[in-house]
């Protein structure tokens, strides 16, 4: 029982110990959050934009259609069932062939007279599909080949083709910068902790002659390494919420006609990955600072 | 209390600290190191609190081979050894309270624990009204009491004292010298690192004088060596 009590007691020497220390480093603290809140910020602001480009690719993917003919003296509206049974599809409507050659008729008056050209509306009923996202089209385009009635399909296959390979560069390329970012961002922590444990190098000899594990030596640096992170990511969080709005509204003045939305649950995931990021690399960079401290002491 | 057996003691820049020392210290003893800067004190209470290890023989404290724990048991050493450096190492930014109580909070002890200890361990030394001063509004002397204080609110049965005279003035020497005497007086082992000739001589204590590295000389009751320095 005692042991348990005395475990809680170090437990809130530790808290006690991180909180205080942040405030009697001072300005030293201040560098420290500063440097990495700089760091989480630039890491932070490409990881938005890789992920705004890479939303506003899949926004322009999702706008592609698969127009499905149907084979005269086939159901339309059966197949139109069959097509939203399957998965990734989200509507399907049935234009059926005297709708179409209506529009047609209406769309070209101007330049050609259908009466005299034509007697027989040559249309066939057509089933537009829209589907969840890019990647979902080729599938279903190609699982609606194979239904009996289908004459022919028709989608953007090239245009889908090329914005489906920026989609994955623009998402390979920002995993890379992003993880050399995140590298970039732990040597900095690693070496600015470093400092403030420099600073407490007495403090530790201390903990160490009156019997502190090493162990229990890490713990007051550890959670003084995830507060650095955590106020560091505060810091950003304001300047961080500005750029993807600024970034937001620059796409859509480039693409207005496909619908970005700045979502806000997007914007407070990515935070609270940074917040994940900051706490972990602000942990990490302290564990690795103290090791090496006790390692050479 | 301690044994030493072969001691020897090689840095890695290849300076041969103490070599073939044997030394049996009794539990409640009082002990003088004294030799020459240089001539191994240091080095050889660092290996008793294992600060260093020996790069051959053994060292034993309780009857404990302490160049065989692993790093997981140096803790349970420690606690049971005080240390006082010449240099005091408080930490310059808490108060002469919080430094003593720093070596108890470490450890987990209670609250009211802390208090009680701290205030005695601080009435020894005679510091209690300078509780909520910092180290750096203390003289160096006072600073060594605290230093001290520290060493010994966990109450260790041993005490090394590394040159804990060595930046004070002979007044002051011999105030730390009594407490030292003091808290000797209570049981506890001490060995003291010195080459203060004038405290050594006066105090008639169990005398060991180093020189080169070696034990050269062990007094049951003497005084500073000639020709040691």
């Amino acid at each position: 029982m005692e042991s348990v009590r005395r475990f809680w007691r170090q437990v809130g020497f530790v808290l006690e110990e991180a909180v205080a220390s942040i405030s009697r480093q001072g300005w030293m603290s201040g560098v420290v959050i500063l440097t990495m809140s700089v760091s989480l910020l630039i890491l932070g602001g490409i990881w938005q934009l890789s992920d705004d480009i890479y939303g506003l690719s899949r926004a322009i993917g999702g706008k592609v259609e698969i127009m499905t003919f149907v084979r005269d003296g086939s159901d339309a509206a059966r197949l139109s069932a069959a097509i939203r049974q399957f998965p990734g599809v989200t509507t399907t409507v049935v234009i059926t062939r005297d709708e179409a050659w209506t529009q047609l008729q209406r769309d070209m008056r101007s330049e050609l007279s259908f009466e005299n050209l034509l007697d027989d509306n040559p249309l066939p009923d057509t089933i537009r599909v829209k589907v969840d996202g890019p990647d979902q089209v080729t599938p279903v385009a190609d699982r609606i080949r194979q239904l009996e009635g289908v004459e022919d399909i028709n989608y953007g296959r090239d245009l889908l083709a090329k914005l489906q390979q920026i989609a994955a560069f623009i998402q390979a390329a920002g995993a890379i910068i992003v993880g050399c970012l995140l590298v970039a961002t732990l040597a900095v922590t690693v070496n600015t902790i470093r400092l403030t444990v420099q600073t407490r190098r007495r403090e530790i000899e201390i903990m160490q002659l009156v019997g502190a594990s090493n162990g229990f030596i890490h713990w007051p640096f550890l959670l003084e390494g995830m507060l650095f992170g955590a106020l560091g990511t505060l810091l950003c969080s304001p300047l961080l919420v500005s750029w993807r709005t600024f970034v937001i509204q620059r796409l859509q003045e480039l693409f207005p006609f496909v619908p970005i939305e700045a979502d806000s649950l997007g914007t407070v995931r990515l935070l609270a990955n940074l917040l994940l990021v900051g706490v972990g690399v602000g942990a990490l960079g302290s564990l690795v600072s103290v090791k090496r401290h006790l390692s050479s002491g | 209390m301690i044994r030493l057996k072969q001691v020897s003691k090689i840095y890695p820049s290849g300076v041969r600290a103490v070599t073939g020392a044997n030394l049996d210290v009794e539990k409640g003893e009082f002990v003088f190191l004294v030799g020459l800067s240089g001539a191994g004190k240091s080095t050889l209470l660092k290996l008793m609190y294992r600060a260093e290890t020996a790069t051959s023989g053994s060292v034993l404290v309780s009857g404990t081979d302490i160049g065989r724990l692993s790093r997981g048991q140096l803790p349970t050493l420690r606690r049971r050894i005080g240390v006082v450096f010449q240099d005091y190492k408080l930490l310059p930014q808490r108060t002469v309270f919080e430094n003593v109580a720093f070596a108890l909070k470490v450890l987990g002890t209670s609250r009211s624990e802390v208090d009680k200890r701290t205030r005695s361990a601080l009435d020894l030394v005679n510091l209690r009204e300078y509780s909520d001063l910092m180290p750096g509004q203390l003289s160096g002397g006072q600073q060594q009491r605290v230093c001290l204080a520290r060493a010994i609110v966990n109450t260790p049965p041993l005490l090394l004292c590394d040159e804990p005279t060595g930046n004070l003035d002979p007044d002051t020497s011999w105030d730390i010298m009594r407490l030292l005497t003091r808290i000797n007086q209570h049981g506890t082992t001490v060995l003291v690192a010195t080459h203060n000739k004038t405290i050594v001589d006066s105090m008639r204590r169990r005398v060991v004088a180093l020189d080169g590295g070696r034990i050269v000389q062990d007094i049951a009751r003497g005084g500073y060596p000639v020709g040691v320095g």
